[in-house]
């Protein structure tokens, strides 16, 4: 049993880290994912 | 008025002894008592002693109500926001101030004083004041205490500290069982919660000052504290409310005369159309505002730095670029270091983004955690930098920015 449960564990880690590494070279570029943040907040306060 | 400190001061001022002044009229002693204030003595003999000394005590008591009426002046000048005619009363009053500490009004003059400096934006000379005020603390009313408080929590305002003057504001508030009708006092309640992005507290107070503002046709106030309510509606989403304020603002700031708000005024317009993701409007309203304003300044190191964001959103490279250059040297001038950390790290971003997000969590991060005020800033690099290791494939450090964001 405590095998099989460490077998699916490193099985998960694998699928993980590969499919995450995947991500990397298909898109080979920041750009797209950065101009899409939300921008900053900076309101200016009304006097003291 | 006290008569006694008075007769002595003009007394020695005239270099006459206790016996000449008192030739004639009373004894020594008795002039002694008088001086030291631990004798009543009767209006004729008072009289008779000014007379001696060439001070007429109708006129006296004439300069005493003068003193009334222009600290009575210099408040309500203060509570309008009507900083061209302020110096005005306050020049009149330290025309006085060599008769102010005979008067009834002494502590409340100085404690007015304190004020006036802060809201003048003379610091140095604002704590030289309240240091003076500190050493007399014990000696004031239930409210001259309560004044200076207040007064400290403004100048904490001043300095940034936002948490400790929320903390004033809110016993002072807690102390008065939160019964205060003083639009000023909810203004500044209010200006802390927004600077602490507690928006809906900010909102509460905002619309309690503003309909006292209303009642007293405080116009300017009126139009500062719907700036306050346009910034925290648009930070609860809360957009038509706060379009609402900004059309207001923009129609009224120009009526009044206002040439001072309105490029602020313009700014948070700006700040609302991008937060409703309305990118061209946005930036329609910052050029709008930095044609108005003077250079060299904060409020133009914002507006600036919210372009080049917006450029650089919409991949305007070159511009962004300008724009961040800009702010660098501005905020290094201004001495001002979040702007030239933020500068600093989209210049390097757009040159290489290793370098840029290696300045992000070694610089910029650290100086806004360690300032405690900056969360939404944060939150937006925490997530940034999230979604650049997930990229790169570095599980782990992605899943500790997202972490820090929940």
């Amino acid at each position: 049993m405590k095998k099989f449960v460490v077998l699916i564990c490193s099985v998960s880690l694998l699928v993980l880290f590969t499919s995450a590494k995947g991500v990397d070279s298909q898109k080979q570029s920041h750009d797209v994912a950065y101009a899409t943040n939300p921008l900053a907040d900076h309101p200016i306060q009304p006097p003291i | 008025m006290e008569f006694g400190a008075l007769i002595k001061f003009y007394r020695t001022q005239r270099g006459m002894t206790q016996a000449e002044l008192a030739k004639g009229i009373c004894s020594v002693p008795h002039l002694s008592k008088i001086e030291n204030n631990s004798k009543e003595a009767n209006e004729n003999t008072i009289s008779l002693l000014l007379e001696r000394l060439q001070i007429s005590l109708e006129e006296m008591e004439e300069k005493e109500d003068q003193i009334k009426i222009l600290l009575r002046d210099l408040d309500s000048k203060t509570n309008f926001y009507l900083m061209n005619e302020i110096d005005e009363t306050y020049q009149k009053l330290k025309d006085m101030e060599h008769l102010i500490p005979f008067s009834q009004h002494i502590y409340i003059s100085e404690l007015y004083k304190y004020r006036y400096l802060l809201y003048k934006g003379l610091f140095a000379e604002a704590e030289c004041q309240r240091d003076l005020l500190y050493k007399q603390k014990k000696n004031f009313s239930q409210h001259e205490n309560y004044l200076f408080r207040y007064y400290n929590a403004i100048f904490l305002m001043w300095k940034g500290q936002y948490k400790n003057a929320d903390d004033i504001l809110d016993a002072l508030s807690t102390e008065n069982n939160n019964e205060t009708a003083d639009g000023e006092f909810l203004y500044h309640r209010a200006l802390v919660k927004s600077s602490l992005q507690q928006s809906g507290h900010a909102i509460h107070f905002g619309n309690m000052a503003l309909q006292i503002f209303m009642n007293q046709h405080n116009f300017i106030r009126i139009l500062h504290t719907l700036m306050l309510l346009g910034i925290n509606y648009t930070h609860s989403n809360i957009y038509e409310e706060a379009q609402g304020c900004f059309q207001h603002l923009i129609r009224n700031a120009e009526l009044l005369k206002e040439e001072k708000l309105l490029p602020q005024i313009y700014h948070n317009m700006g700040y609302l159309q991008n937060k409703m993701k309305n990118v061209k409007e946005a930036l329609y309203y910052y050029d709008k505002s930095l044609a108005l304003q003077p250079n060299f300044n904060q409020h133009y190191l914002v507006t600036l730095y919210s372009i080049g964001e917006l450029n650089y959103s919409l991949r305007f490279i070159e511009k962004a670029c300008e724009c961040f250059q800009e702010v660098h040297s501005l905020a290094k001038d201004l001495g001002v270091k979040k702007y030239r950390l933020l500068a600093d790290f989209y210049l390097l971003l757009m040159n290489s983004p290793g370098k840029g997000f290696k300045y992000l969590e070694s610089k910029v991060i650290p100086y806004f955690e360690e300032g405690n005020e900056h969360n939404d800033d944060l939150t937006r690099f925490y997530k940034m930098l999230a979604d650049y290791y997930n990229e790169k494939g570095m599980v782990l450090e992605a899943v500790n920015y997202l972490n820090k964001i929940t």
